[in-house]
């Protein structure tokens, strides 16, 4: 790579707008981009919702996000803007799980927000749902997720050690979104078992303490890797109150392993229901045999605040909740038998929120700040730029203005590389480009 | 006094030890305990409205997660804002939530009862100890706002 003296002056620009954000405190520890007024006009025109609208409040902290604050933080997070509606949807599907709203992003616990994207939209905008999908490397993962999460910090105040009293928090704090792989799936999607239709694209918000790695690769019988995961769930250290929230990440070679020998997603659930249990006498020796008189929370039965929980030897308690639909999504590279174990916060009374993304048809105004600065270099020679376009395709017509430099104008493919370059951040392309008659 | 028990492990204990310290020095009538249902946030307008009506001092406990440090600080400056004086207790590591909200509302000086930390994990002669070492400044706090 090579640059020159303009591309290093603008470097050090871009440099010391970054630095600026960090002084400002509008940041999660990464560099954040800074926002425009074009870019929150691009933003905001990808959306008909109103930009004071109201995506989600903390009416005890006196602070609500409206959509002009979500696009900003979206921008500073590094999302394009045809991101922008699924950032929009997933900031609904939080507020209507209930958890962010209720308090709990303030929480010890340190929960993360976590996403699942299902449908078209995933291929739209090139959400990974395969290899890797807990780990980094894909923008829209990325970015998508950090949105919300900066704005909770700059939004809502909620900044480590003060509102946000996080003991040690969760690595998906720092950003869990990931693609459901509908296309390695044995099973209809999860948003369609929520009511969506199949070429819907949607949002699952989950509050998550923790993703539980699950090695099964020698695993051969259905009863086997259930036996697993059911082991994986019932795990004494999950256990706050009674039951705990959980929710399934099966790799495609699991959830076919699964799917060939009979089970579906309620035959699972039904399993995990009847076999995720732990003895009595092992919640006698971590001190949670007994349960608290209000909330419910697992404490020793002899504590001053216990009310219950004095059950015979031998006993098994069941950790799932009987009334928890929990997730089962398929994600993650068909190459391993791997899967995890998500552990949502809460007894699992609450489920995740699955939300419609409701994509605007993408408007030309997006792009016009970009298109405006390729008119107005093209008027330097003489020429100007005319354009049209809609859903991420713009015409452009280059037409004579003065026409005093015929030479100065660049040949048709490489102004279109330029313009494409130029356009390539917001995931628009350029269709028919037309170059005015010279002759 | 109507003690304010938000559900956190041992708050209610903690309040009824002090209460019977209040009682049995101050003469202090406690006209009855109410449970919130849910810590983190602050008691529904209703319910707060149905205390005010009925007695004149709260004591409230115990604000020692994050969520519920800044609702029990909440619900101690809204009772205030209704004329009803309240001390709130967090325990020591949330003390800087309990400034943050407190902030929030505008109140930059709002003070509240600190407890030593844990509180959870006490038992019951635990207990006791933490309520003979705070009694004094539920006093303080309570007396200065009358």
């Amino acid at each position: 790579m090579t640059a020159t003296s303009t591309d290093h002056a603008r470097i050090e620009d871009a440099a010391s707008v970054i630095e600026a954000c960090y002084e400002q405190g509008w940041t999660d520890g990464l560099p954040t981009v800074p926002c425009s007024e074009s870019a929150l006009a691009a933003f905001l025109a990808t959306t008909t919702r109103a930009p004071d609208e109201i995506v989600l409040e903390m009416p005890h902290l006196d602070r609500a996000c409206t959509v002009r604050l979500a696009a900003v933080n979206a921008i500073m997070a590094g999302c394009r803007p045809d991101y922008f509606p699924v950032v929009l949807a997933a900031w609904d599907a939080m507020a209507a799980e209930g958890w962010a709203g209720s308090g709990m992003w303030q929480s010890t616990t340190g929960l993360a927000p976590g996403l699942v994207i299902h449908g078209p939209i995933r291929e739209q905008i090139d959400v990974n749902s395969g290899a890797s999908i807990f780990g980094p490397g894909t923008r829209a993962n990325a970015t998508i997720a950090r949105a919300l999460r900066l704005a909770a910090g700059n939004v809502f105040g909620l900044t480590p050690g003060t509102l946000d009293q996080s003991t040690q928090g969760t690595p998906g704090k720092y950003y869990l979104c990931f693609g459901e792989n509908q296309e390695q799936s044995p099973w209809p999607g999860h948003h369609e078992t929520r009511g969506f239709a199949a070429d819907d694209s949607a949002v699952t918000a989950i509050s998550l303490r923790s993703v539980v790695h699950l090695e099964a690769r020698q695993a051969s019988t259905a009863e086997q890797l259930l036996f697993d995961i059911a082991g994986t769930i019932a795990r004494t250290g999950a256990l706050l109150q009674e039951t705990v929230g959980s929710g399934l990440v099966l790799s495609p070679e699991h959830a076919h392993l699964l799917a060939d020998q009979g089970f579906d997603r309620n035959r699972i659930r039904a399993f995990l229901r009847e076999h995720a249990t732990i003895t009595i006498e092992e919640l006698r020796r971590v001190g949670k045999d007994g349960i608290s008189a209000v909330q419910r929370l697992r404490l020793p039965a002899d504590h001053p605040d216990a009310v219950e929980g004095r059950a015979a030897n031998g006993a098994r308690v069941q950790v799932l909740h009987p009334d928890d639909e929990f997730p089962i999504i398929v994600a993650g590279a068909w190459n391993c038998g791997i899967s995890a174990v998500v552990e949502r916060f809460g007894t699992g009374a609450v489920p995740p929120a699955t939300v419609r993304i409701d994509a605007k048809s993408r408007d030309i105004v997006e792009v016009e700040p970009i298109l405006r600065d390729f008119d107005e270099s093209l008027r330097r020679d003489g020429f100007g730029g005319r354009w049209s376009g809609s859903d991420g395709v713009v015409r452009f017509e280059v037409r004579t203005v003065t026409a005093d430099c015929a030479d100065c104008l660049v040949p048709e493919p490489v102004l279109r590389r330029m313009l494409d370059a130029a356009l390539q951040p917001t995931g628009w392309q350029v269709g028919e480009l037309v170059m005015p008659d010279l002759s | 006094m109507t003690l304010l028990d938000n559900g956190k492990v041992n708050g209610a204990q903690l309040l009824n030890e002090i209460a019977e310290l209040l009682v049995r020095d101050h003469g202090v009538t406690v006209v009855g305990t109410v449970a919130k249902q849910w810590a983190g946030q602050p008691l529904e307008p209703a319910d707060r409205a149905a205390i005010v009506e009925r007695t004149d001092v709260v004591l409230t406990a115990i604000g020692d997660c994050g969520s519920c440090s800044a609702a029990t600080i909440a619900d101690g400056i809204l009772l205030e804002l209704e004329g009803i004086p309240t001390a709130s207790i967090c325990t020591t590591p949330f003390v800087v939530t309990g400034r943050a909200i407190a902030r929030s509302y505008g109140l930059d000086d709002y003070s509240f009862v600190e407890a030593e930390h844990p509180v959870a994990s006490l038992d019951r002669d635990g207990l006791r100890g933490r309520a003979e070492t705070i009694v004094s400044d539920v006093v303080k706090i309570l007396v200065s706002r009358q």
